[in-house]
This record gives C-alpha cells, sequence and structure tokens, in this order.
C-alpha cells in the first residue's frame, strides 16, 4: 500500500503543481502575516509602556492573528472547488486502477491538507528568522503564539479541506460505480 | 434535481477572501497605533511607522497574492466556461451576444460579492480613518480580471473555425 501511495503521491504532485504551489505559498504569506501582526502587537504595547505582548482587547489580536490563515484556507477551498470536474476525472481513473478511495483522499489531503499547513508553519518561523529581535521580543510568548496559530490553522485546513475532498470524491462517477 | 452549475462560484470565495484579508493588514497599524497613549505617539514615532510601513507593505502583498489566485482559478476553470462559450456559438449566437450571456451567467455572483466586500471594507475605511483606496483598486481590478477573461475566451471561441464537417477545429 505505501509503494503504491508515495508512487500516486508524486504523480499528484507533478500534475497539480501550479495549484498545490499557490496554496502553499498563499499559506506561508499569512504564516509570515500572522507573526508579524504578534510582533507589532508586542512593539505597540512596548511603545504603550505595558510590558504584555497581547495588550488591550486581545481578542482581536487574536482574530487578526487567525483570520489570515481562515482566509487563505478558504482560498484553498476555492481552488479545490474550481479543480473539481478534473478531480471527479482523476477519481474514475483511480478506481479503474484499482486505487480505493482512502488512498485517494490521503493522497489529495497531503497534497492540499498537510504541505499547505507545513508551509504556513515556514511562513511563521520566517518572519523570526528575517525580523532581528523579534525572538527576544516575543521570548515569553513565542511558543504559545506559534502552537496557537499553528494549532488553530491546521485545525481549520484538515477539516475543511478533507470535508471538501470527501465530497468530491462522494460526487464523482466512481460513487456509481462504487454502488 | 440536477445541481446548477457554477464554475466561477469559487472566484467569488477568493475575491471577498482577499478583499477582507487587505483590510485585516490595514487595520493591524490602526489597532496598533490606537492602543499607544497620545502624549508617546511623538516618542514613538519610529516604531508606529516601522508598522504602519510593514502593514500597508502587507497589504500590498495580500492584494498581489488575491490577484495570483483569482488568476489561478480562471484558469482551473477555463475548459468549463470555454465549452459554454462553445454551445452558445454553437446554437448560432453571435459574439456581442455570447459575451452578454456569459457575463450574465457568470460574472453576477462573483462581482456582487465583490462589490459588497469592497464597500463594506471602504466603509470600514472611511469610518477609521485609513485609506481606501487599496480594497477598492483590488475589486476593480478583480472586476477587469473577470470580464476581460470572458471576453478573451469568447474571442478565442470566434476565432477558430466553424464546427462545420472539415473545418480546422474538432472539439
Amino acid at each position: 500500500m505505501i509503494p503504491k501511495y508515495q508512487s500516486l503521491l508524486m504523480m499528484e504532485l507533478r500534475a497539480h503543481a501550479p495549484t498545490v504551489l499557490v496554496s502553499c505559498f498563499a499559506m506561508a504569506f499569512a504564516g509570515y502575516l500572522a507573526t508579524f501582526f504578534d510582533d507589532a502587537s508586542w512593539r505597540a504595547a512596548q511603545a504603550a509602556g505595558t510590558t504584555s505582548p497581547t495588550f488591550g482587547p486581545s481578542a482581536v489580536l487574536v482574530v487578526l492573528a487567525t483570520l489570515p490563515s481562515i482566509f487563505v484556507v478558504v482560498g484553498v477551498y476555492a481552488l479545490i472547488d474550481a479543480n473539481e470536474e478534473a478531480l471527479h476525472y482523476e477519481v474514475g481513473v483511480f478506481a479503474s486502477q484499482g486505487i480505493d478511495d482512502t488512498t485517494v483522499i490521503d493522497t489529495w489531503s497531503a497534497l492540499y491538507g498537510w504541505l499547505p499547513v507545513v508551509a504556513y508553519l515556514a511562513g511563521l518561523l520566517s518572519y523570526l528568522a528575517f525580523t532581528p529581535g523579534v525572538v527576544a521580543d516575543l521570548q515569553g510568548g513565542l511558543p504559545d503564539i506559534i502552537s496557537g496559530l499553528f494549532f488553530i490553522t491546521g485545525m481549520a485546513t484538515l477539516i475543511m479541506i478533507p470535508l471538501k475532498l470527501n465530497r468530491v470524491l462522494e460526487m464523482s462517477p466512481y460513487s456509481v460505480v462504487k454502488g | 434535481m440536477a445541481r446548477r452549475r457554477r464554475p466561477l462560484r469559487a472566484v467569488s470565495l477568493v475575491f471577498v477572501g482577499f478583499v477582507t484579508l487587505v483590510l485585516l493588514s490595514q487595520l493591524s497599524a490602526h489597532y496598533f497605533a490606537k492602543a499607544v497613549p497620545t502624549n508617546l505617539v511623538a516618542k514613538d514615532e519610529a516604531v508606529l511607522a516601522s508598522i504602519r510601513a510593514t502593514s500597508s507593505n502587507l497589504a500590498l502583498a495580500s492584494a498581489a497574492l488575491g490577484v495570483v489566485f483569482a488568476v489561478a482559478v480562471l484558469i482551473i476553470t477555463r475548459q468549463v466556461v470555454a465549452a459554454d462559450v462553445d454551445v452558445y456559438r454553437a446554437t448560432g449566437l453571435p459574439e456581442t451576444s455570447t459575451f452578454l450571456r456569459l457575463l450574465r451567467s457568470h460574472s453576477v455572483g462573483p462581482m456582487a460579492w465583490v462589490v459588497a466586500a469592497a464597500a463594506v471594507t471602504s466603509l470600514v475605511d472611511v469610518e477609521l480613518g485609513l485609506s481606501d483606496l487599496l480594497p477598492i483598486g483590488l475589486a476593480v481590478v478583480f472586476a477587469a480580471i473577470l470580464v476581460g477573461w470572458l471576453a478573451f475566451l469568447t474571442s478565442v471561441s470566434f476565432s477558430h473555425k466553424s464546427f462545420e464537417p472539415g473545418a480546422e477545429r474538432s472539439g
């Protein structure tokens, strides 16, 4: 099963490389944006004479930091939605080759779910890496910020995208063949 | 009942999502600047200016990313929309009527969404004293890309020879 999954993953990655790249780039950007919001809030808090990085109405900061990734996940959802007809066709081809629906969903979830989530983490970390002083500034709150943002984005991505992919699978002619 | 086909539904999501993302980027600078007491603004002008600069750069980057996403979705859905153009053409409709029908069937939804998002965004911008030029500009660019793309697909289809047997085009 593993070699079949790996070869399917590589084949799909080559076939959908532009879509996957755009999704990953956008998620990395969302991660960068989220860390910037946190850093900016800390700097503003410091300027205002408070010490907590989550100053003022912290709900506003949480919303600001999490919304970019939510919008990008909606964008990835839109890309899958636009690709729906091609994916229906692919399911038919995979079914004719004896590939089961779980393998197909796992492969697509890896491409449109896990890879963008990893790209998001890379975006989060790249702001820290390329902006001097951020790690020192956010030191205390950094693990919470990174893990919180990563958890929320990961949950949103890995719920919304597989749901959409399952729907694509169910709506494809493959479901007729299966029945 | 057959599901109504809306190949450009995804475009609406992208339009709304990225116009709002631009607004979010603008709002960040506003909220953080507001958090600094008035008597400290002059002292911390450098910090606030740096936040404002990064925030406006990221708003621009959000807009650019939105355009990339919108173009990607339009390219992905090309075949579905082109098939509609071919069907209109096969029924004998002239190019202008085909284009108008395409506009009516494929662009009303996305346009309505982008206009709504731009209206809400500019209202927020005006209320908070921010520049509404970027979200409105992005909405106009989105609309222009959509209309231009539909015009392009129509003209490409009509530039081919007829469907009759022996003609150059087979599909």
